[in-house]
């Protein structure tokens, strides 16, 4: 049944309006670009709670599409994969907005960051409601652009480096889409997110090129965004940006886009039974994904980077949950994209105010910090625990999910890949945990306070998002489930 | 023997190619620039002989018309050609003027008319070409 | 509405007449002024012709009293109306931008003679699409190389002079080439109008074959050369950059596309789809344009000044239009002629916006440009969407060219030549982007900082800010002149 609600242009409208208000704006009045980005965050969560009430009740919200050519068109069309995903966005931009507040306090250039950020926002909810792939092309692409001078905030040598490498990797991987996008319009006349498949790719080789060729063009170009090894280099690189950007874009917007889109590809334009045939080796590679992502993290010594190199490997565990076309494994992959989006953004914050209030970004100066910041740490340890998948965590559902879905198709060695990533998890995070409360701490770390009041009750408030996630995690479960006949 | 003839037949088309291609060596690879508006008309005239040398029929007279009378189009040359190239001439000799204004110019900024010359000076003055 | 019939040849013969007013009018001001005014009153004109088109198809137009083949015919379908449009309205925004920067770089005694060759160098490319008859077209083509010529040595300094001089040398070449030709036409058709030549043609090909193979091959290398079609493109840095920024951003953005326009309506009128397929020219175009577009951009990149990376890349974007030529389908076809208005906006904005650089802060090279974006925020916001244009992002023109020319690519079986322009859009990316990311994130070298955003007159903004507003809108919605264009593929 679909819902036509023409309020859902807002969302995406709204920030980039923000934006030239807020440019002329804040000429005049101070502080106008925080009212502005709060407003907008605070406005396009309503909207999102309308929304999936909607959805949930099983419409598909949408509205009429947008001729572009005779090919192209511009279509917003939310289900529940996209609602799911525009309702966390959202939620999650709203506090780490008022952390920003807090974190960005005396640095420089603060409109154009909260100008772009709010546009971020915007983008992120172009893509959530994407109902088709060029729609979702003109998104992915304009996230890129818009993350650039977020990335680059700093403007000195090592932040234009990453900001360069985050450009080249993006733009190679938007002009595989964009190959992809030309050959499957050519090969089956449409663009739209079908749930189930395009009939196309089902039996029949169109233009006599296998189905996983065109996949892998696919699977390389979404693949940038999820920071899927190879193509992951950028992400560590990233973390030059301020923590906020580190937090709420490259743990949750830019590499959730990544993920959300190659669910898109596989289960709404090629289709479980299209991509049957050969997801194992796909499935391989992500497994690899996986365990290198923890492996590498092990090795890090500056925490935004470890944490970086975890978000790769937890990536890996959504796009495993995906691609084993299988309803638990979904349900798994999608589960943990709510979880891992949690999860990561509470440690990313709890990583922000340590360097807020200490300046120190490596894990062996952080000696005996749980003594003066036992808030900030004591949640870092209970997110610790969350991603590890202790039960009766968030993380560990999703992780049983992902592990009967394994052994549904009939992997079981993929069970073994997530119990070893498990440890490895175990064993980046919690030396973290135990050097902040078990050892003595140094002369520096003596003075330093908690986080402040802005940046602490955000992270509060996404702490215990982050422990209802677990303990509601049914009833994200059952809303998923709704969606999961028309996907299969 | 018969390509012989054949030649012999052609030598308009012969001459003009000829006179084109000798014209078109001269405008790219001679280095001085008189050279170069020389070889250009060179070049263009050997076009307007072949255009005009299509107009000739043979036997029949000049395309002037002598007193009264009817006209019997039978009984002249083509006119056409010959009235396309003077266009074609003017068109050289407009061109041919402003290469020469340039090139005095030229000669007033660099003192030389030979353009590898004048490239050197200017590599070696600017460093950069 | 049979009115409209007389305008084409109303807006050649306009042009001329203030042309020839120009040396006439008393003082600068009012010389630019008129230029503006003829450039606007042509553009409205080549609107209605447009428009007429559209509801009543192509129309032939006898200049003379005496019809064709006796006299001299215009034909104008949609592809010359089109091309008409998008030279008067270009031309109209340039001249604009003229008021104010023409003066700050050609000297004071030549700019009536500029405005002389500017209004006739518009006048003679409207020639070039508008007309029906290879002879007339050879006369507007020369008018066009030395009106060309011509405005980029008005500047009256080294470069510019010596820069023009090899450009007219080649010129010449072209055009003895492209003469040699339609001797050789007329000398087995006996005619010089396209109409009536392809009528013989299709009789006589086969009598003459080597005559039609050697006009048609001089006929690519002369027009090849004219529209900087790869290899022959190396005469088009030095022009282009040396030239007046106003004179740049005409001959790359309009210039070229003319004697395309012109070779396209040869090949495709004269010697007509039978002759095309005999020839190997889609391999040939193929080639050529992937070697412009990916040697181009290798060249452009490594280019340290604005204009010279901007002259390179319109090497890159006319081989866009051959790829896309190469491809014999509606499609591509649509798709070249997208690309003819997409460059031609986006080319200009940017060369006007560089010259704003130029004259405001005194730089040419890209790297001085650190921090720039402050002080000219609204010259180096409107480069932005050129160069994101340029690179292919959704939403601007430059990515409707791609995807038809892509998708043309694929109905024509051929992968390659999208696989060439996907990584010449990126490409594009590594020589365009760290302009803007200089211009905004990059801190200014000492020295430079301080300064005052510069508050640019209404006449040097507007027109880059209307382009720029086109070039989205034309993204977003680029529909009803698509649907106006593709009528122009008929022949495919």
């Amino acid at each position: 049944m679909e819902k036509t609600m023409w309020l859902i242009y807002l969302p995406v409208l709204l920030p980039v309006l923000g934006l030239v208000l807020m440019i002329r704006a804040s000429k005049k009045y101070i502080l106008m670009e925080r009212v502005f980005s709060i407003t907008s965050a605070v406005l396009v969560f309503i909207i999102n709670v309308g929304v999936i009430y909607w959805v949930s009740k099983g419409y598909t919200v949408s509205v009429p599409p947008l001729k572009v050519n005779n090919f192209l068109q511009i279509h917003f069309q939310v289900d529940r994969l996209g609602a799911l995903f525009a309702f966390l966005a959202s939620l999650m931009w709203i506090f780490v907005t008022v952390y920003s507040f807090g974190y960005m306090r005396g640095h420089a250039k603060q409109l154009r960051y909260f100008a772009f950020f709010t546009v971020c926002l915007g983008i992120t909810m172009g893509i959530a409601y994407s109902a088709n792939l060029f729609t979702l092309y003109i998104f992915y692409e304009l996230l890129t652009v818009a993350t650039y001078p977020l990335v680059v905030h700093k403007e000195d040598k090592k932040a234009l480096d990453a900001g360069k490498k985050y450009l080249i990797y993006s733009f190679s991987g938007a002009a595989l889409i964009l190959i992809g996008m030309i050959l499957v319009y050519a090969s089956t006349g449409t663009l739209d997110f079908v749930p189930g498949g395009g009939t196309a790719f089902r039996g029949a080789l169109p233009m006599g090129v296998p189905v996983a060729a065109y996949f892998v063009l696919f699977f390389v170009g979404f693949g940038v965004k999820s920071a899927l090894v190879p193509l992951h280099s950028w992400l560590p690189a990233a973390m030059v940006a301020p923590t906020p950007v580190s937090a709420l874009l490259h743990a949750v917007a830019v590499v959730k886009a990544g993920v959300f889109s190659m669910t898109r590809a596989v289960y709404y334009v090629f289709g479980p039974e299209a991509i049957k045939g050969f997801n194992a080796y796909f499935v391989y590679i992500v497994a690899f994904s996986i365990l290198f992502g923890s492996v590498l993290a092990i090795g890090q010594t500056n925490l935004k980077r470890r944490l970086a190199y975890s978000t790769i490997s937890q990536l890996g565990y959504v796009l495993l949950g995906v691609l084993l076309v299988n309803s638990r494994g979904y349900t798994g992959g999608v589960l943990h994209i709510v979880n891992h989006g949690l999860i990561k953004i509470v440690l990313f914050l709890c990583a922000g105010a340590i360097i807020t209030r200490t300046g120190k970004t490596e894990i062996n100066q952080l000696k005996g910090i749980g003594k003066q910041m036992p808030v900030t740490m004591g949640i870092f340890a209970l997110a610790s625990v969350c991603l590890v998948g202790i039960p009766p965590t968030n993380g560990f559902v999703s992780k049983w999910y992902l592990s009967l879905g394994s052994l549904d198709a009939g992997q079981p060695l993929l069970v073994a890949v997530l119990l070893l990533s498990a440890l490895l998890t175990a064993a980046y995070l919690f030396p973290i945990v135990g050097i902040a409360f078990f050892t003595k701490g140094d002369r520096e770390i003596q003075g330093v306070e908690e986080a402040p009041r802005s940046m602490l009750y955000p992270l509060v408030a996404l702490a215990f998002l982050m422990l209802a996630s677990g303990a509601f995690a049914d009833r994200i479960i059952d809303f998923l489930a709704g969606g999961l006949e028309e996907a299969f | 023997m018969s390509s012989v003839v054949h030649l012999a037949n052609n030598y308009i088309y012969i001459a003009s190619f000829t006179l084109f291609l000798i014209g078109f060596s001269i405008l790219l690879l001679n280095s001085n620039l008189i050279k170069k508006i020389i070889g250009m008309n060179i070049m263009d005239t050997s076009v307007f002989l072949l255009f005009i040398s299509q107009g000739y029929i043979k036997g029949r007279k000049a395309p002037i018309l002598e007193g009264g009378g009817s006209v019997n189009p039978a009984e002249y040359v083509n006119p056409v050609p010959s009235a396309l190239i003077l266009t074609g001439i003017v068109v050289a000799v407009s061109v041919t003027a402003f290469l020469l204004a340039l090139t005095v110019k030229l000669y007033n900024l660099y003192g030389t008319v030979d353009m590898d010359e004048i490239i050197e000076i200017r590599r070696s003055v600017d460093g950069n070409s | 509405m049979e009115t409209v019939r007389n305008f084409p040849v109303l807006i050649i013969y306009i042009f001329f007449i203030g042309s020839f007013i120009q040396p006439l009018v008393r003082n600068v001001r009012i010389s630019l002024l008129l230029t503006v005014a003829i450039s606007a009153v042509s553009s409205a004109a080549s609107a209605a012709v447009v428009y007429y088109v559209r509801t009543n198809g192509d129309f032939l137009f006898d200049v003379a009293p005496w019809s064709a083949p006796w006299g001299i015919e215009l034909s104008i379908g949609t592809l010359e109306a089109f091309v008409i449009a998008v030279i008067c309205s270009v031309g109209t925004l340039i001249s604009i931008y003229g008021i104010g920067m023409v003066e700050k770089e050609i000297p004071a005694r030549n700019i009536k003679i500029y405005n002389a060759l500017f209004l006739a160098l518009l006048g003679s490319m409207t020639g070039i699409a508008a007309t029906g008859d290879i002879f007339n077209m050879y006369v507007f083509i020369e008018i066009t190389s030395i009106t060309a010529c011509g405005i980029i040595s008005v500047k009256d300094d080294k470069k510019s002079i010596e820069a023009t001089v090899k450009y007219l040398v080649y010129s010449s070449l072209a055009s003895g080439c492209i003469l040699l030709a339609i001797a050789l036409l007329y000398g087995i058709t006996g005619n010089l109008n396209i109409r009536y030549i392809h009528h013989h043609l299709t009789e006589v090909m086969y009598l003459y074959p080597r005559n039609v193979l050697l006009a048609s091959c001089l006929i690519i290398v002369g027009f090849g050369l004219k529209a900087a079609m790869f290899p022959l493109h190396f005469w088009l840095p030095d022009a282009h950059s040396s030239a007046p920024t106003t004179s740049s951003a005409v001959l790359s953005a309009l210039v070229l596309k003319a004697y395309s326009v012109g070779l396209i309506k040869i090949l495709t009128g004269v010697f007509g789809i039978v002759v095309m397929s005999l020839l190997p020219l889609k391999t040939i175009l193929m080639y050529l344009g992937s070697g412009a577009v990916l040697i181009g951009s290798l060249l452009a990149m490594t280019q340290s000044r604005i204009k010279r990376m901007l002259a390179y890349s319109s090497v890159v974007q006319m081989g866009y239009i051959f790829l896309a030529l190469s491809l014999f389908n509606r499609t591509g076809f649509t798709g070249a002629l997208f690309q003819i208005l997409n460059h031609a906006l986006t080319k200009t904005l940017l060369f006007l916006s560089a010259g704003n650089i130029k004259y405001y802060t005194g730089k040419e090279s890209i790297e001085q440009l650190k921090g720039i974006g402050y002080r000219m925020p609204v010259t180096m916001a409107v480069f932005s969407v050129g160069a994101l244009s340029m690179v292919g992002l959704p939403m601007t023109s430059g990515f409707n060219s791609k995807w038809y020319i892509g998708y043309g690519a694929i109905e024509a079986g051929k992968i390659g030549v999208l696989i060439v322009i996907v990584i010449s859009s990126l490409l594009n990316a590594a020589y365009y982007l760290p302009v803007v990311v200089s211009a905004f994130f990059r801190r200014p070298s000492p020295g430079d900082e301080i300064q005052q955003p510069v508050n640019l007159p209404w006449f040097t903004s507007v027109p880059m800010i209307v382009m720029a507003v086109l070039i989205i809108v034309l993204g977003l919605y680029p529909d009803p002149v698509i649907n106006f264009i593709s009528g122009a593929a008929k022949i495919f």
